[in-house]
């Protein structure tokens, strides 16, 4: 298979925006996507939309906006990782030889759609009440249980998502927050406030990417997909640890074995996090650190910019917000920027490889319905 | 064989009302395999039969996990203390717990209780039971 890099990318700030028609905010982003990577867009030879909540073939209603139509237009959903499956999508086309350069974006409008994201009737778990603020803090309270970690070290996680949020112009939230603040912020579901709580966010995302050994006509420093790999949560009915998502650590397992790479190799990290305890949780399964042990590489500033593995620098979904279909290629962007050297305020000096993780979904018996990660590298 | 209900929420397939001793919540075994699971179902997600027999489960179990939903979905009272009760037979049950939120714990011992169902916005029966704390709310 031929190797994929990333040449061009689009992004906007992501927040409330239900006044104006999802496909009028979407199709500049695409735009400028393809304007940065420089490509005559009659050369796209197929297109990849994510999106969870728009419906059918949001691809083909904001593509038909640029007249990039004829192609193949495929929508993947996934819930949260719809984009970053479609990106994995998009590189496969390349990489099998289906198409040279190929387009993958998100889009969604999640303050236009249903108030209740989740509501499988079939599903016994959501049928009688479960709601995803309640599924993770569940999973926060077995993991204070049984890792003794405070409220007052998730609200740790909460402050730093919040600094770095401040220092993205594309976040939802662009501001700072004291541990007073977060702590004595309305209740969702304990031991979550709402400031401990990605926001419901309206946006779009688009990367261009291209067979490697062309990119340099397009882009002075390409980004290569060095691994990327997608799988489904295991069905599983008896007593699963909830403290250890069990997808996420099979599909990095496998991605480390791969690639050839261990977490010790990654320099820079996006991760799942909805809520505040799943930089905990999948910095575990990730393998950054042993099972439990993820508070003390928090409580020793690993998580932050000139730390051992800088997580969310881009504020996260608790600050960059989570529109749902954009989240994973809005993840992939970022760590463009920061391989790139574009980072600004937030850049992490010396990035070499980047991963991306994005899970999805709420199904019963799954501890997800998918999880997606990326690994890119300059 | 049970009837199978793509949504075994009506009352029967799951709760047996009528058992001696009280009610109790009804799974399924496997015939093949041994699987063991809840609510009752048609088919095992282990292996793929249909051959499966219904399981009374225990009236007993541990809080896994849970918490305080402070807005819960539409139909359902708020707050509501949603968890995870694992029974002796190995299996887990989403339920709602029916106690004060401080009184929730992890591995704490909860029983079942049969409570009035609420009536979703298909018209039909939910939430039929609770698990309470031995002693209830306090």
């Amino acid at each position: 298979m031929r190797k994929v890099s990333i040449i061009g990318t689009g992004m906007m700030r992501f927040m409330k925006r239900d006044t104006v028609n999802m496909v009028d905010f979407a199709w500049p982003v695409v735009r400028s996507a393809i304007l940065e990577a420089g490509v005559d867009p009659k050369s796209i030879g197929a297109a990849y939309c994510g999106s969870a909540a728009s419906g059918s073939m949001p691809g083909q209603r904001v593509l038909k906006r640029l007249g990039l139509t004829g192609i193949p237009i495929s929508n993947v959903e996934g819930a949260c990782s719809s984009s970053a499956i479609a990106l994995r999508h998009a590189a496969l086309a390349v990489a099998t030889g289906e198409c040279d350069i190929a387009l993958a974006f998100g889009v969604d409008q999640l303050n236009l759609a249903g108030k209740t994201l989740v509501h499988r009737t079939e599903d016994w778990d959501f049928a009688n009440g479960l709601a995803m603020p309640g599924l993770y803090a569940m999973r926060a309270q077995r993991y204070m249980h049984d890792y003794g970690v405070t409220i007052e070290q998730l609200t740790k996680i909460a402050v730093k998502s919040k600094k770095y949020g401040a220092l993205n112009p594309w976040a939802h939230f662009q501001q700072e927050v004291t541990p007073e603040q977060v702590m004595n912020a309305r209740m969702v579901a304990d031991p979550f406030t709402v400031l401990h709580c990605c926001p419901r966010s309206d946006g779009a995302s688009a990367v261009v990417v291209c067979a490697s050994d062309i990119a340099h006509r397009f882009s002075s420093k390409p980004v290569q997909i060095v691994a990327s790999i997608q799988r489904s949560g295991k069905m599983m009915t008896g007593f699963r640890d909830m403290t250890m998502p069990e997808s996420t650590q099979r599909a990095a397992r496998e991605l480390y074995e791969q690639s050839g790479l261990g977490p010790e190799d990654i320099d820079i990290c996006e991760v799942h996090d909805a809520f505040t305890v799943n930089e905990l949780l999948y910095s575990d399964a990730l393998g950054f650190s042993k099972p439990g042990e993820a508070v003390q590489l928090l409580e020793d500033g690993d998580f932050d910019i000139g730390g051992r593995i800088p997580l969310n620098i881009s504020g996260g979904l608790v600050s960059r917000g989570h529109p749902i279909g954009p989240t994973g290629i809005a993840q992939i962007v970022e760590m463009t920027y920061q391989l790139q050297g574009r980072g600004d305020k937030r850049q992490v000096e010396g990035a070499k490889l980047a991963m991306t993780h994005v899970t999805g979904g709420g199904v019963a018996g799954l501890d997800h319905g998918a999880v997606t990660i990326h690994i890119l590298g300059v | 064989m049970l009837d199978y209900e793509p949504l075994a929420l009506s009352a029967g397939p799951y709760l047996d009302l009528q058992c001696d001793g009280g009610p109790r919540l009804m799974g399924s075994e496997c015939l093949e395999c041994g699987h063991r699971l809840f609510p009752v179902a048609a088919v095992c997600p282990n292996c793929m039969s249909d051959q499966l027999k219904p399981l009374p489960l225990s009236r007993e179990g541990k809080v896994y996990s849970f918490t305080v939903l402070r807005q819960a979905p539409p139909g359902f009272d708020s707050p509501s203390i949603i968890s995870y009760v694992d029974l002796r037979e190995g299996v887990r049950v989403f339920t709602h717990l029916d106690m004060l939120p401080h009184q929730a714990k992890c591995d704490m011992v909860v029983h079942l209780k049969v409570v009035d169902p609420k009536i979703d916005k298909f018209g039909r029966k939910v939430l039929q039971f609770k698990f309470a704390p031995i002693g209830g709310a306090q």
